[in-house]
């Protein structure tokens, strides 16, 4: 008797598979969904670029003590070009994941993707 | 009198069920220490069935609160009170649909999930972080093999039970 | 029943006490900051504090030491009132400098750490140093105008860096440079050496759970306040820092309480007809060495870190091997330039492809 199976049991069934599948779908989406990079110049947040809603490739130049041009499009963002003497900032290449960050020690500018990564407290580069 | 007995008879079988979930290696999966599949829902099953709602909720507290005393910590001693409180509640709610709506697996595939909810949003809580929700859907699919498992075990032991007209 | 009632709200009050506990615990929030215009890099902190306040005023004690030691260790500026690295060049084969410990510090640590790494990273190497240092500043510049320094020009150049002629009076706190020409460059060292004396001076000022990185320098102080037990470390892919890739992490090492330093060909470099020529000299050749991408040396101190990955780097595989395993406590990682991937046994246990895990 403890085992006949009534129709609740399947909907209980049912929802449990819903509200499994409906959180797969709501964290896959927000995963990659809500990188936000900051241009920090002088240790100030000069930009805020949320690089998901970027549909169009943007330039920001920075005329300062050097040229630079930050390229930003959908999902990342780079020092494009500088004329600083390193060339670091640049060969740091795209940022994309929460965490990472890039450099123009010269000219001043910090670009940083907001947020935290699951296991990665730090990179070492 | 014989409730307290019984209650204190399923407290310490609730606890070796605790330490036997300790072999599952849940963590391998789901990182998150304190996490249990919840084996001891057997026992709040049962104690729902066979006794009633506020001395089921008095088992659960207790055997949360000596099993995290003997291999647990503060973390999965608040993650275990949440899950087995939030089981408790959802299958205290189905039971009242017991025989009409739903049957015993209907219940404790019911009370497995929302312990598995309770838990996830209890570590969020404690980790400060919703990043834990990624576990979640794991956690579901497992709840209903675990239901399925306590459904099994307990109604056989109250079909038993019923046998032998205790 | 009753008895069972009392005990039920005598547990009730022990839930309430219980989850009280864990919030005062994990009570600490995770922050970060990030700096420039020390030691020609970006300065990162990142901590575990118990409130913004708290950890900025950390913050604010270890960047203002970061610049002092900055001045002290520089060798291109001078400061008023200060008597640096560059003063002690300036006064090569004139007169001894009186100097401020942390300078008698570093030298006499890397005079001593010379000798115990197969004497290939070389405080004196300044000479050299500063010749590359103009020949690539030039290149970033002008890419068309890139070339190789000619190599009798470095030849002569070297005939100025026997370190056995830095002197260093430990008693008068002076260091003398005994011939005109000579120069020290403490590029190889200063950052970790820097790094670790901030890193001590926070811990002892009560920050217990932090990580500061100086640029391919990470020294990681306790563990993180959070349900984790270590720490995690992204080791970047050389291959994906070409500025066209995205870039990428080759993987994560789990670690607590200790230092990892990368040496590495793939950011202070230039190119001369299509080869990259980087920063990390070899002494005995007087050009980039070419044994490796990148060496990720992991040891407690920051400062040994540094210089050995540096030594590392500047050795061919079983030498540095070799020097890496006669090191208590330091484990290695080596990125060849074909890509492959060698590493002490300790090292591999930390990674996570290998299989490390961030709660063990």
């Amino acid at each position: 008797m403890f085992f006949k199976l009534k129709a609740g049991d399947i909907a209980v069934a049912a929802l449990i598979i819903a509200i499994a599948a409906a959180n797969l779908a709501i964290f896959m989406h927000s995963s990659e969904g809500s990188a936000t990079a900051l241009i920090i110049k002088n240790g100030k947040v000069v930009q805020k670029l949320k690089l998901d809603d970027i549909n169009k490739r943007i330039e920001i130049e920075y005329k300062d003590k050097h040229n630079i041009l930050i390229a930003a499009e959908h999902g990342r963002i780079r020092f494009e070009k500088s004329d600083c003497p390193d060339q670091v900032c640049v060969r740091t290449g795209w940022l994309s994941r929460p965490g990472q960050t890039a450099a123009c020690v010269p000219g001043g500018i910090i670009i940083k993707i907001q947020g935290e990564d699951s296991d990665t407290d730090i990179i070492l580069k | 009198m014989k409730k307290v007995a019984l209650s204190g008879i399923l407290v310490s079988m609730a606890i070796i069920l605790a330490y036997v979930e300790r072999i599952f290696p849940v963590g391998l999966i789901v990182p998150l220490p304190g996490i249990k599949l919840g084996l001891a829902n057997i026992i709040t099953l049962f104690a729902l069935f066979y006794m009633d709602v506020k001395s089921a909720f008095t088992i659960n507290i207790l055997r949360c609160f000596i099993a995290s005393m003997l291999f647990g910590s503060i973390t999965s001693f608040i993650f275990s009170v949440s899950g087995a409180v939030a089981a408790l509640a959802v299958m205290a709610l189905l039971k009242a649909g017991y025989g009409r709506y739903f049957s015993i697996i209907g219940i404790s595939i019911g009370g497995s999930a929302a312990h598995n909810i309770a838990q996830i949003f209890m570590a969020s809580l404690v980790l400060k972080s919703t990043a834990v929700f990624a576990y979640l859907t794991v956690l579901l699919a497992a709840s209903l093999a675990t239901g399925l498992l306590t459904a099994a075990v307990c109604g056989s032991v109250l079909a038993h039970i019923d046998k032998l007209k205790l | 029943m009753i008895l069972l009632k009392r005990f039920s709200a005598l547990l009730l009050a022990f839930v309430l006490l219980a989850s009280a506990c864990t919030s005062t615990k994990s009570g600490f929030e995770k922050y970060s900051y990030e700096f420039l215009g020390a030691f020609d890099t970006m300065i990162q902190f990142i901590g575990y504090a118990q409130s913004k306040e708290q950890f900025e005023n950390f913050v604010t004690k270890g960047r203002n030491r970061f610049f002092e030691l900055h001045k002290l260790y520089d060798i291109y500026n001078s400061y008023e009132g200060i008597n640096n690295i560059k003063t002690i060049n300036d006064n090569a084969g004139i007169k001894p400098v009186e100097v401020r410990q942390e300078i008698i510090d570093i030298i006499v640590f890397s005079k001593e750490w010379h000798k115990k790494t197969g004497s290939k990273v070389n405080i004196a190497l300044g000479p050299v140093l500063a010749i590359w240092h103009r020949f690539r500043e030039e290149a970033n510049k002008d890419p068309s105008a890139a070339r190789l320094p000619d190599i009798e020009q470095l030849k002569k150049a070297s005939e100025k860096t026997d370190i056995s002629k830095v002197e260093v009076d430990e008693a008068k706190k002076t260091v003398y440079l005994r011939e005109p020409g000579m120069s020290l460059d403490v590029g190889a060292v200063a950052k970790g050496f820097a790094t670790e004396i901030v890193a001590k001076e926070l811990a002892d000022a009560g920050f217990q759970s932090f990580i500061i990185s100086s640029g391919g320098n990470v020294r990681a102080v306790g563990k993180p306040m959070d349900n984790r037990s270590k720490w995690g470390i992204g080791i970047q892919d050389p291959n994906s820092a070409s500025g066209v890739q995205d870039y990428a992490n080759l993987d994560t090492v789990f670690v607590d309480d200790t230092s990892m330093v990368t040496s590495g060909d793939y950011q202070r470099y230039y190119v001369v007809n299509g080869q990259m020529i980087h920063h990390l000299i070899d002494p005995s050749t007087l050009m980039p060495a070419n044994y490796y991408r990148a060496v990720t040396i992991m040891t407690k101190d920051s400062g040994v870190a540094d210089f050995l990955s540096s030594a590392a780097f500047l050795l061919p595989y079983d030498k540095s091997r070799a020097l890496v395993e006669s090191m208590e406590g330091a484990e290695a990682l080596w990125i060849m330039p074909d890509g492959t991937i060698k590493a002490t046994d300790a090292m591999k246990k930390a990674m996570k492809k290998l299989g490390g895990a961030r709660n063990n």
